[in-house]
């Protein structure tokens, strides 16, 4: 019986499988939509301190940091995209208080570290206090916090990232046609 | 005097054939569906589709329970947040608008495994009730009907057909296709030109492919692809006798005193229950949810479920064995020109080796079942790919290394993956049933899904994954890994409901109609007692086809034919 256990994964797979989209090279792609749906931030409605967001925009900015020949978080707009996924009314609240308390908890540690709060650290040391989060039961935060950033990274202009297709052209990733010309949510 | 003749619950590749062949003859069908009808235009490329789940329900209505072993019990756990999820496509056409379109027939051997091979200590395997024979002239009419690509080599395990060759060229292949024939001719294996259920020049009414690059999980944007949809719902309906109630989720099915099925009870859209009666009753709902219905059906003659007097519906649950595999082609092994073909993109690898279909080889034990290995591209979707590099062997990998990582796997080498297909060993514990206390958004009891695993399929798994491994490294391919897997594939799904000649052992007769209730047919992957070593959609539209041809003759002239 034991044997059975260690057989089956903890995660159902599909297969499927398709060609994979390769350029010859990264041919331009024209800018479509401009993101519309980015607002002011909402921290009422989300129940996030200015604070809180300016802790999550530095995080994304530390995990995906823009260097001179590709983007970073904040030029794929990775924090407004966040916040339009966590402010979906759709959205379960857990995944909401899952953000919010990764910021606090990373706040605290940098205070307890360093004694201050995560934004007014060095790259260095918002290194070893995200590593230590990871180590102190942040590793979803973290893992969530990167998701959403490959989305804003990666998915179609159309969601409000990857401005003027910059994700896709750093990866020399071709998109699969028809592009959508509607959000999943009004199909 | 009933409403229809045909009453179709499910709308995918199972039911699609019998709503087609039976309304082209005059027939009245209605097909109950409760999931919307999405069109060719709504098939966008937009991964996030995929990622939000929109063409499949929100676990948080409408979930399954899960039952693994734990050492000599069972962990049960609902599906929602446990990374699961069995749902498939519930729309018009079901989950063959997902599908990659990887076609293969069943071998005759598959129709005999139980007097070919003998008994496997702890798995159910037994003969079917009908020969390859029989299905042939359907795996044919599928070619044709549905539009399956090809090109017919000679090689060892090649099955008999009644037509010479594939009705449709193949779709382009990928310069990566010519690697693999010319490592094949070194080791010595036949590499063949993969079928695929795509159409590779316009034809039966649809436009031919686009080669977009975004085909398996994604529906088709131009038609090419053969889902049931496409391919037959929208032919079906356009004989004006075929009505397609869609948002249409199916409570009961009612019996009389006597058993027999005397209408069926479903939600609308607006949450209203209604009531149709005909005089035939096919179910097709995939193989899960057809056995939750069944089992949900209970009457005054049927207190275990409709047409379960036996106790079979549920069990021998199938998905599919197996393992996978991949291998890097490093662009800075080529020439500037080969690189330039190796980045090609939009058109299919399509090649397949079934030298093991029948495995012979005394190093690994007594002449046995083995399987398929399909080569096919790494999916493309790109939010999935950069996703899978943010493991790393100390913790997470973020930051610049990370960003190389990206940079690296993204555009210094071209993947080819493995797919690889056994058996997947019938057992007693691979079952569906209702799960106790859990409910849907309609208040229907949902079904509970236990899973075992033989070491069958591993090692079967395990052995075409290494061969397919050789084909890689003959190649040249870097960071080649090769695994068999336990995990079940939750796409390729069937059995529940076996059909055979004893109706004290299975479910259905060999023309798929319950052995207890008369009026009810089960034609989606249920049927299949043992499902083979290849993906199942092929055999499914074949069998349905075949059990239309036996409802045609059941139903004798329709009343209100159309000519």
């Amino acid at each position: 019986m034991k044997r059975r256990t260690f057989l089956i994964a903890t995660g159902s797979i599909s297969i499927s499988s398709s060609p994979l989209l390769m350029a010859t090279e990264a041919d331009p792609i024209e800018p479509r939509l401009k993101p519309a749906f980015i607002q002011s931030k909402q921290t009422i409605e989300l129940d996030l301190t200015v604070q809180q967001w300016d802790t999550i925009a530095a995080a994304q900015e530390h995990l995906f940091p823009a260097e001179p020949d590709s983007p970073g978080a904040s030029d794929v707009n990775a924090q407004d995209y966040l916040h339009a996924i966590l402010a979906d009314a759709n959205r379960e609240e857990t995944d909401r208080q899952l953000i919010k308390q990764g910021a606090i908890k990373l706040d605290a540690i940098g205070q307890q570290q360093f004694n201050k709060p995560f934004v007014e650290l060095n790259e260095f040391d918002r290194e070893t206090s995200l590593r230590t989060f990871e180590q102190e039961g942040g590793r979803a935060w973290i893992m969530t916090l990167l998701g959403y950033i490959f989305e804003a990274l990666l998915a179609d202009p159309i969601y409000g990232g990857n401005p003027q297709t910059v994700g896709w052209q750093w990866l020399q990733h071709h998109p699969g046609f028809p592009r959508p010309q509607t959000r999943f949510h009004q199909l | 005097m009933n409403d229809f003749d045909v009453c179709i619950i499910g709308s995918g590749a199972g039911a699609a054939p019998v709503a087609y062949e039976l309304s082209k003859a005059g027939y009245s069908v209605v097909v109950l569906e409760k999931g919307r009808w999405f069109k060719d235009e709504d098939f966008t490329k937009d991964e996030l589709l995929g990622i939000r789940e929109k063409f499949t329900p929100d676990l948080r209505d409408e979930q399954h329970i899960l039952e693994l072993p734990r050492g000599d019990n069972w962990r049960t756990k609902p599906t929602l947040h446990s990374g699961w999820n069995f749902w498939n496509g519930s729309l018009v056409g079901g989950s063959s608008n997902f599908m990659s379109g990887f076609f293969h027939r069943l071998k005759p051997v598959d129709f005999y495994q139980l007097s070919e091979f003998g008994e496997i200590e702890g798995a159910n395997v037994v003969d079917w009730p009908i020969s390859y024979a029989d299905l042939e002239p359907y795996y044919d009419k599928v070619e044709k009907v549905i539009g399956v690509s090809g090109r017919v080599v000679e090689h060892p395990f090649q099955e008999p057909r009644s037509s010479k060759d594939f009705p449709f060229p193949p779709t382009q292949e990928h310069p990566i296709a010519k690697h693999i024939d010319k490592a094949c001719n070194t080791l010595g294996y036949h590499a063949i030109p993969m079928p695929r259920a795509i159409l590779s020049r316009p034809a039966l009414d649809r436009h031919s492919c686009s080669y977009n690059g975004y085909c398996g999980s994604y529906g088709c944007s131009t038609g090419a692809k053969g889902s049931a949809r496409a391919a037959l719902i929208d032919q079906a309906v356009a004989t004006g006798n075929c009505e397609v109630r869609t948002e249409s989720m199916v409570k009961k099915i009612s019996t009389n005193a006597q058993g027999k099925i005397t209408s069926v009870d479903y939600f609308d859209k607006q949450g209203e229950l209604q009531q149709v009666d005909a005089k035939i009753y096919v179910v097709a709902c995939q193989a899960i949810e057809t056995s939750r219905l069944l089992l949900n059906s209970t009457g005054a003659k049927h207190p275990n479920g409709l047409g379960n007097d036996n106790g079979q519906i549920g069990k021998n649950l199938l998905f599919a064995g197996g393992g996978s595999g991949s291998g890097r082609l490093a662009y800075d092994n080529y020439s500037a020109a080969e690189q330039l073909e190796l980045k090609q993109f939009g058109t299919f690898i399509n090649r397949s080796i079934q030298d093991w279909y029948v495995i012979d080889d005394k190093d690994y034990g007594e002449r046995q079942k083995g399987g398929t290995v399909d080569f096919v591209h790494l999916h493309p979707n790109p939010i999935a790919r950069a996703s899978r590099q943010v493991q790393g062997e100390k913790g997470l990998v973020w930051g610049k290394p990370l960003k190389q990582k990206l940079k690296a796997h993204f555009t210094g080498g071209k993947y080819i993956k493995l797919e690889c297909f056994c058996d997947w060993m019938p057992t007693d514990n691979t079952q569906a049933s209702i799960a106790s206390g859990l409910k849907d958004k309609w208040g229907i009891p949902s079904a509970k899904v236990r899973i075992d695993v033989h070491l069958h399929n591993l090692q079967a798994g395990w052995y075409l994954a290494d061969k397919g491994a050789t084909v890689l490294k003959q190649m040249g391919a870097e960071n080649v890994v090769a695994f068999a897997s336990g995990a079940p594939p939750t796409n390729l799904v069937a059995g529940g409901c076996r059909f055979g000649d004893d109706p004290k052992t299975s479910v259905l007769d060999k023309n798929c109609r319950s052995h207890q209730v008369e009026n009810l047919y089960v034609t989606d992957g249920s049927f299949m007692p043992t499902g083979g070593s290849v993906p199942y959609t092929w055999t499914i539209y074949a069998n349905a086809f075949r059990v239309a041809d036996h409802l045609l003759k059941e139903l004798g002239k329709p009343m209100t034919a159309i000519v």
